[in-house]
């Protein structure tokens, strides 16, 4: 496999057959809790990308410095630094955003998805990988996010994208699209509405990957650490 | 051993230079940003503008300052506040108080659970804003709030002791 192929398959597979939320289930906590709005769920689905990326990269720097008997705790280490760091930056430049989902940016550092990455492959690959890795898992985490955000608030609200000024400025602020008065199904923007609709759009993920088994969205009975290893070797 | 001290060392300090690093590029935009918070806080327990000297961003006293000693006067409000073990952490909360004795407040800090316990918050629920004003006889006769006892707990006791530092204050004065 020549290099650039090997470089889409570590990318494909991150967000496709490894995409950490709709494949692995991973992450759901922040992913239902915080899901309720397009901004919302594109926040989070940012503040992720930051934290994955950024310790994937460093942890894969620092793999031949990291004792393997206390992996573990640097892993955490280091996703926390940049968990706080994320956190800083959202109160410093989105403090809107900041306020309506500090607590689960906070609770990032322990996010399996995150710490998944770091001890299958950020740490027994390249910077260049683990960054490839990194980005598909931050791009397929996101994919799911907006997906289950959207449609409910599309259900619940009746709208998307509103409040998006919280995000990018004032000049979001026309960015809203309104649908009628009011959602068709009020109870997707509720808790228990989150479960019903990510329920719904992992089945339809499934019935997807099981009808098209091609190489990309294949092995749905393959773990992580099974194409890790395969890939390493 | 040395080598594995040493490398932990190195590991600690990567991430002491980004937090730190972080922590430069971030103070002076969360200062301002908690600052016209407290402001617009304040202004809104007010329900008028605030005094001309509260408008710079050095000094909007924050729920830090307020704990140590109250802003105002006696004879007609004072602006305090007060943390009180809630469910998960302490619930801090800036308070209004009106002669004779009546109170405002509002939850400036909370980790209590999405969906349950954070109803105090005034930007997602109307719990808090709903007993503005409200004097000692009518915060004792709060009802707890089903499923959340320790929260509705933790603010009927902030809002009792808060009344009683005013009148303590006052009454020094």
């Amino acid at each position: 496999m020549s290099g650039t192929d090997a470089s889409a398959s570590v990318f494909g597979r991150a967000v496709l057959a490894n995409n950490p939320a709709w494949a692995q289930l991973l992450g759901l906590c922040p992913l239902l809790a915080v899901s309720h709005t397009t901004v919302n769920a594109l926040g989070l689905a940012l503040a992720s990308a930051f934290v994955v990326i950024g310790s994937n990269v460093t942890i894969s720097l620092l793999r031949r410095v990291i004792p393997d008997a206390s992996r573990l705790p640097c892993f955490v280490l280091i996703i926390a630094t940049f968990t706080t760091a994320t956190t800083l930056l959202l109160e410093a430049f989105a403090y809107d955003l900041y306020l309506k989902i500090a607590l689960f940016v906070q609770i990032i550092v322990t996010n399996c998805m995150i710490l998944g990455r770091a001890e299958t492959f950020a740490s027994r690959h390249s910077v260049g990988q683990a960054c490839l890795d990194a980005m598909g898992t931050a791009i397929g985490f996101a994919i799911a996010l907006l997906g289950l955000g959207m449609v409910r608030e599309l259900l619940g609200h009746g709208t998307l994208f509103a409040g998006m000024e919280l995000l990018f400025g004032a000049a979001a602020a026309g960015w809203e699209v309104q649908f009628g008065t009011g959602g068709a199904v009020p109870l997707a923007a509720y808790p228990p509405g989150a479960f019903i609709v990510a329920a719904l759009l992992f089945a339809a993920f499934q019935a997807l990957r099981r009808a098209d088994p091609a190489p990309g969205a294949s092995g749905s009975t393959e773990t992580t650490q099974d194409t890790d290893k395969a890939e390493s070797s | 051993m040395i080598k594995q001290i040493i490398s932990l060392t190195l590991i600690a300090g990567v991430c002491g230079l980004v937090l730190s690093g972080t922590r430069t590029l971030t103070a002076p935009g969360i200062a301002a940003n908690r600052a016209a918070a407290a402001s617009e806080l304040y202004a809104e327990l007010l329900g008028q503008p605030l005094p001309a000297d509260w408008f710079s961003a050095d000094s909007v006293p924050d729920a830090a300052q307020l704990l140590l000693a109250p802003q105002g006067s006696c004879e007609t409000w004072l602006f305090t506040a007060h943390s009180e073990a809630g469910y998960a952490a302490a619930i801090t909360l800036i308070g209004l108080w009106r002669p004779p004795g009546l109170i405002s407040a509002r939850v400036v800090s909370h980790l209590e659970t999405p969906g349950i316990g954070d109803f105090i918050d005034h930007s997602r629920d109307n719990w808090l804003p709903a007993l503005d004003q409200s004097s000692a006889t009518e915060i004792a006769a709060l009802d707890n709030v089903s499923g959340a006892t320790i929260t509705t707990n933790a603010i009927r006791r902030s809002l009792q002791t808060m009344l009683r530092n005013m009148e303590k204050h006052c009454v020094r004065d």
